[in-house]
């Protein structure tokens, strides 16, 4: 009995080393081979099934986007950091550092309203149904996070709050 | 048993290689002896035979009929019939359980088939959650270059 039991604690061990070395060499050469290798856009291309010509169009507007997106994530940042400047300097909420906050806002504002204008025109540029569903997913992936915070915010969830 | 070790000697034709006249007369006249007396005639006739003839004789009966080997395993399967015997009847059926599996994955057919199922398993999830890792890798990439992360923080 005593070998029997030895003998197969020797197969399961001999089991999970085989398959736990065939499962992390088969994840290792997936990941390498579906990752991104240098192209943005190659998930656009994979996830949207989009054709040579589709691709170029994309392309375009993509590098055409950039140099924008880069200008106003510089905005946004120099504006943060006189908004923290000015809540240092004055220990606490004053009229300047209210209005640098409302600056940032609408700086952010500013750079949301860029990227939906972006992604209206990069799923234009798809098939109906693959715009629709790129639309949906970047509206949901870049505004979503806000959604999600302005909701737990909203009256209702306070309320529910209040109750525990 | 005795008598019928001897006459079963005496009756196999290949010991009678390289004996002596004096020598092989002997065992028959014994066994014949021993068919019409008895146990006691034969004792008899054993005694008065010369020790030397007899133990050459025994000898040379062991060389002609070599014993064959025994399989391997052989007396681990005797101790394990013998533990079998003596276990509690209780603890029977999950050491027979036990010995059964083992018994199957220690045949090479069955152990390969079991290292290429785990094998084909392995090779299964890693592609798997490979390729899922790949395209939420690829997604990211494409969301870090399009979304500013002010936006997301």
């Amino acid at each position: 009995m005593r070998r029997s039991l030895l003998i197969l604690l020797a197969v399961i061990l001999a089991g999970a080393a085989i398959a736990g070395i065939s499962y992390l060499l088969a994840r290792r050469i997936c990941v390498s081979q579906l990752a991104p290798s240098g192209d943005d856009l190659a998930w656009l291309r994979d996830e949207f099934h989009l054709s040579d010509t589709e691709m170029q169009r994309i392309r375009q507007l993509h590098e055409g986007y950039l140099p924008k997106c880069r200008e106003n994530c510089a905005r946004i940042a120099a504006k943060r950091q006189e908004l923290l400047t000015a809540l240092d300097k004055a220990q606490g909420m004053t009229s300047e550092a209210q209005q640098k906050l409302a600056e940032v806002a609408a700086l952010r504002a500013q750079c949301q309203a860029n990227m939906l204008a972006h992604f209206y025109e990069v799923s234009r540029a798809m098939s109906a149904e693959q715009g629709r569903r790129y639309l949906a997913e970047m509206q949901r992936l870049t505004l979503g996070f806000h959604e999600q915070i302005e909701n737990t915010m909203s009256p209702d969830a306070a309320a529910h709050h209040g109750h525990h | 048993m005795q008598l019928l070790q001897v006459l079963t000697d005496v009756f196999q034709p290949p010991r009678w290689h390289g004996l002596r006249t004096a020598d092989r007369c002997q065992p028959a006249a014994l066994a014949l002896t021993s068919l019409s007396c008895g146990d006691a005639a034969l004792r008899t006739m054993i005694t008065n035979s010369p020790m030397s003839d007899e133990a050459k004789l025994r000898a040379l009966l062991r060389e002609s009929r070599p014993a064959p080997d025994l399989p391997p395993g052989f007396q681990d399967a005797v101790w394990r019939r013998i533990e079998r015997t003596e276990a509690p009847a209780g603890a029977r059926p999950a050491a027979d359980w036990l010995d059964h599996l083992a018994a199957w994955f220690l045949r090479p057919g069955r152990a390969f088939a079991t290292a290429a199922v785990m094998l084909v398993l392995g090779l299964s999830l890693g592609i798997a959650q490979g390729a899922s890792r790949g395209k939420d890798l690829a997604k990211a990439r494409y969301l870090n270059s399009v979304s500013p992360l002010a936006l997301r923080q």
